[in-house]
């Protein structure tokens, strides 16, 4: 047997206290940096196995998504980007009426990001995949110079496993019917609010949080209650006026939701007023909408604040009235078109 | 144009608050005053340049982070005085619009 | 009492509207100069409450939309520059220059910086000594102070690398433009409230004899614009032209002193050319020689040419309420928010944009504008 002489830098056991170009490099520090950071964290039979893929076994019909996460800054009120790059592709699994398993998670970190709040996101990352129920069985690393990304950015692709009543009738905009109900499963704008605050130095009487969290549970407990779903979605960058712009033309119809019914915070009220945004295009992480025939209504709003949204509402209905266009009744008997913004909405002054 | 927003002030912040590792501002008829201004359930920072005699429990109008006016209690409720006047016009609660 | 919600009451709108309804005996054309008010009326659908008999229309209220093409060439040009950082307000990032607006500029790797408060601009300039840092100061007279605030500001904390490219404009000489023309409509004005925070009411009264026009200072909640209405419509009925002021809890009639003191300092009166218009005389601000080091246009050299804006946009036409944005052949079409033909398009505010943004329904037919 032959020793191996290593001829590279006798330096080799330090711990770097911020991330270093060679923790990308595929070497010994990349794999000491896997080992103690990430798969101390999301510690698995399937990720331990160390493969370079993970195999495992499904239940009947599957999905799929996979979503990036660039959120700056890295923690906010409520959530960090680790939380979150698990809850948004486990919320667009339950959107397809789907229980997320699998994950595969790939990180881009930026050269000087400190090694504790990576540990602490990663940590994040875990401690929301462990209540989802949902397993981490493979990733990727990938170290870019300082100044290339934002402290770090990550992937997230999930599996998930289609409910019965999905399976049966996938959700989506084509399964839309006129005279369906729109049902918002709470609060509209507390993330996108929540993030835009901490730029603005924004303080609250009591803190405002990201609205980030996990949506299966609210589905599946429509899908057991036998609640006919046509659809589901979740309103992230946009909002939920962006969202319903989606739907309606997805489904050729019209849709028409009343002001007054629309769930809003009054924190998240009063900032927008500040900075003269409109809360209907401002993200959400853990609301969604659910489109289904107006008789399930009373039913579903019951189900959804069993299970913690106490504010569920019924917002309005879809109509053959006026395809494509999303309407909006104001308070006082008047009502406007509610448009697509060409871009992210940003503060004004004027 | 001229998005402003009332909010009532809380409390003012000196010079040498060091709550904000912000520089407080002099000028050379002296120095600008700070003060946190509540607007609704939020709270933030708000320059009294335009307004140096405002106090805590005054409301003010506040326009790009700088208070433009110290509203006039008085004008208002007479304002609303007017409008609640008009016939139909009261109700058991009042619905804001918002 | 907290000045925000008892002003979105629902419950005195149909008594307000009854009363308007009421004194109205013939057709009256009232206009507003100020985009926050546009916006009311477009969010709250006021104009459909109305008696059929007003005629609302909106004037050239947006700061932003009415920014001189050469101002904004000028800010583009700058924030390409190397070492530069260019910081504006939100609102200008997506109004089109030329060729492309700031986010087509920031992809072209100019540093420009969306700030909420020009205080904002002097921390940029504190911790980038090493870059040229320009305030793009757009706004009415309501926003001019905290520019001035600013470079005053700047003198005193010696920031040798920070200068202000002034886009201030002035409201009452656009308003004498509109007045001016021979085929002006307006019966009355709803005055810009904010502005007149700042500004006071002075200037208006020989306006107001001089054109024979009610003007009336009006707020921004929904309440507040249709005490304004009422109280035109009170004049018009009665023959009287004169100014009143509907906002009193925020505006007196000397101003803000401090603040009108701090732009006199700063500012000098000059003719400017606003978007869509042509030059109105004394319709800007401009910074004094003794400020000149703060001044971009001082300081820095650029030629951008000759700068002409497309001319199938009847933009003064438009700002001036000789037509309606949906009388115009473009509207709806080649010009919409996206990809906007002139100046009332261009932000949220104008009146094109307004229009377009919260058109009503006009049921199972479709859309009406």
């Amino acid at each position: 047997m032959t020793d191996n002489i290593d001829l590279s830098c006798p330096l080799p056991g330090q711990q770097y206290p911020r991330v270093v170009l060679a923790h990308g490099g595929g070497g010994r520090l990349m794999l000491r940096l896997i080992d103690d950071c990430f798969r101390r964290a999301f510690d698995n039979p399937l990720l331990n196995r160390q493969g370079d893929g993970a195999c495992f076994e499904l239940n009947g019909s599957t999905a799929m998504s996979s979503d990036a996460f660039t959120v700056s800054p890295l923690f906010f009120p409520g959530g960090d980007i680790g939380s979150l790059a698990i809850h948004g592709t486990a919320n667009d699994l339950a959107m397809c009426g789907a229980r997320p398993r699998y994950f595969s998670a790939s990180f881009i970190l930026e050269e000087g990001l400190p090694m504790a709040d990576l540990q602490t996101l990663v940590n994040s990352m875990a401690a929301a995949a462990s209540t989802a129920g949902i397993t981490i069985v493979t990733g990727d690393t990938k170290v870019v110079e300082r100044g290339k990304c934002d402290g770090l950015y990550i992937t997230t692709t999930g599996i998930g496993e289609l409910l019965a009543g999905a399976r049966a009738r996938p959700p989506g905009p084509e399964q839309i019917e006129a005279g369906d109900c729109i049902i918002v499963s709470g609060p509209v704008g507390d993330h996108g609010t929540a993030i835009m605050s901490l730029r603005e130095n924004l303080a609250f009487e009591e803190p405002l949080l990201s609205d980030a969290a996990p949506l299966f549970p609210a589905v599946r407990a429509l899908y057991d209650a036998d609640i006919p779903v046509h659809c589901l979605r979740d309103p992230t960058r946009g909002g939920l006026a962006t969202l319903l712009n989606e739907l309606a033309s997805g489904a050729r119809l019209g849709v028409r939701v009343a002001e007054a019914t629309i769930p809003v915070r009054p924190a998240v009220h009063d900032a927008c007023e500040l900075l003269g945004l409109d809360p209907l295009y401002v993200a959400c992480e853990g609301r969604f909408v659910a489109v289904l025939p107006s008789t399930g209504a009373t039913r579903a709003v019951e189900v959804l604040k069993q299970c913690g949204c106490d504010q569920a509402a019924v917002i309005g209905e879809f109509n053959a009235e006026h395809p494509g266009t999303v309407v909006l009744e104001n308070r006082i008997g008047g009502s406007r078109v509610l448009d697509l913004l060409s871009g992210e909405q940003l503060p004004r002054i004027c | 144009m001229c998005l402003a927003v009332p909010g009532e002030i809380i409390e003012l912040i000196g010079a040498t608050d060091d709550r904000d590792n912000e520089p407080a501002i002099d000028l050379a008829n002296g120095t600008m005053k700070f003060a946190r201004v509540k607007f609704g359930s939020v709270i933030k920072k708000i320059c009294l340049a335009y307004t140096p005699e405002a106090l805590p429990g005054d409301y003010i109008i506040a326009h790009t982070g700088f208070a433009l006016q110290i509203l006039d209690q008085a004008a208002a409720e007479a304002t609303l005085a007017l409008l609640n006047e008009l016939p139909g016009a009261q109700s058991d609660q009042g619905s804001p619009m918002q | 009492m907290k000045y925000q919600s008892e002003f979105r009451d629902a419950d005195p709108i149909q008594p307000l509207l009854k009363r308007i309804a009421d004194r109205v005996s013939r057709p009256w054309t009232i206009m507003e100069v100020c985009g926050g008010q546009t916006h009311t009326i477009a969010r709250y659908a006021l104009e459909e409450l109305l008696p059929e008999q007003i005629d609302l229309i909106h004037g050239p209220g947006c700061p932003v939309c009415v920014t001189p093409l050469e101002q904004i060439e000028a800010a583009i040009h700058l924030a390409l520059q190397p070492d530069t950082i260019l910081c504006t307000f939100g609102d200008m990032m997506r109004v089109p220059g030329l060729t492309g607006d700031l986010f087509d500029a920031r992809s072209r790797s100019a540093d420009v910086r969306i700030i909420t408060s020009t205080l904002d601009a002097l921390t940029v300039a504190q911790e980038n000594p090493e870059h040229d840092v320009i305030l793009f100061a757009l706004g009415f007279e309501t926003t001019a102070p905290t520019t001035s605030i600013a470079i005053k500001q700047s003198k005193q904390l010696a920031l040798g690398n920070f200068s202000v490219l002034a886009a201030h404009v002035r409201v009452p000489p656009a308003m004498e433009l509109i007045l001016d023309s021979p085929d002006c409509r307006v019966d009355a004005f709803l005055a810009a409230g904010h502005v007149c925070t700042v500004t006071g009411t002075g200037e208006y009264p020989p306006i107001a004899a001089r054109y024979a026009v009610p003007i009336v200072i009006t707020g921004f909640e929904p309440l507040d614009i249709l005490l304004g209405i009422d109280a035109a419509v009170t004049q018009l009925e009665q023959g009287r032209a004169e100014v009143d002021n509907r906002y009193a809890r925020a505006v007196q009639a000397e101003g803000n002193p401090i603040a009108r003191s701090m732009v006199d300092e700063i500012f000098a009166v000059t003719d400017r050319a606003w978007r869509g218009l042509g030059v109105i005389a004394q319709g800007g601000l401009t910074i004094r020689e003794t400020f000149a080091e703060y001044d971009a246009t001082a300081r820095f050299h650029w030629d951008i040419g000759s700068v002409r804006e497309p001319t199938d946009c009847p933009a003064a036409s438009v700002l001036q309420g000789l037509i309606r944005p949906s009388q115009c052949a473009q509207f709806g079409n080649r010009c919409q928010p996206e990809h906007p033909l002139g100046a009332p398009m261009v932000s949220t505010e104008g009146a094109c944009a307004a229009y377009f943004r919260y058109r009503q329904t006009a049921g199972p037919a479709g859309i009406s504008t």
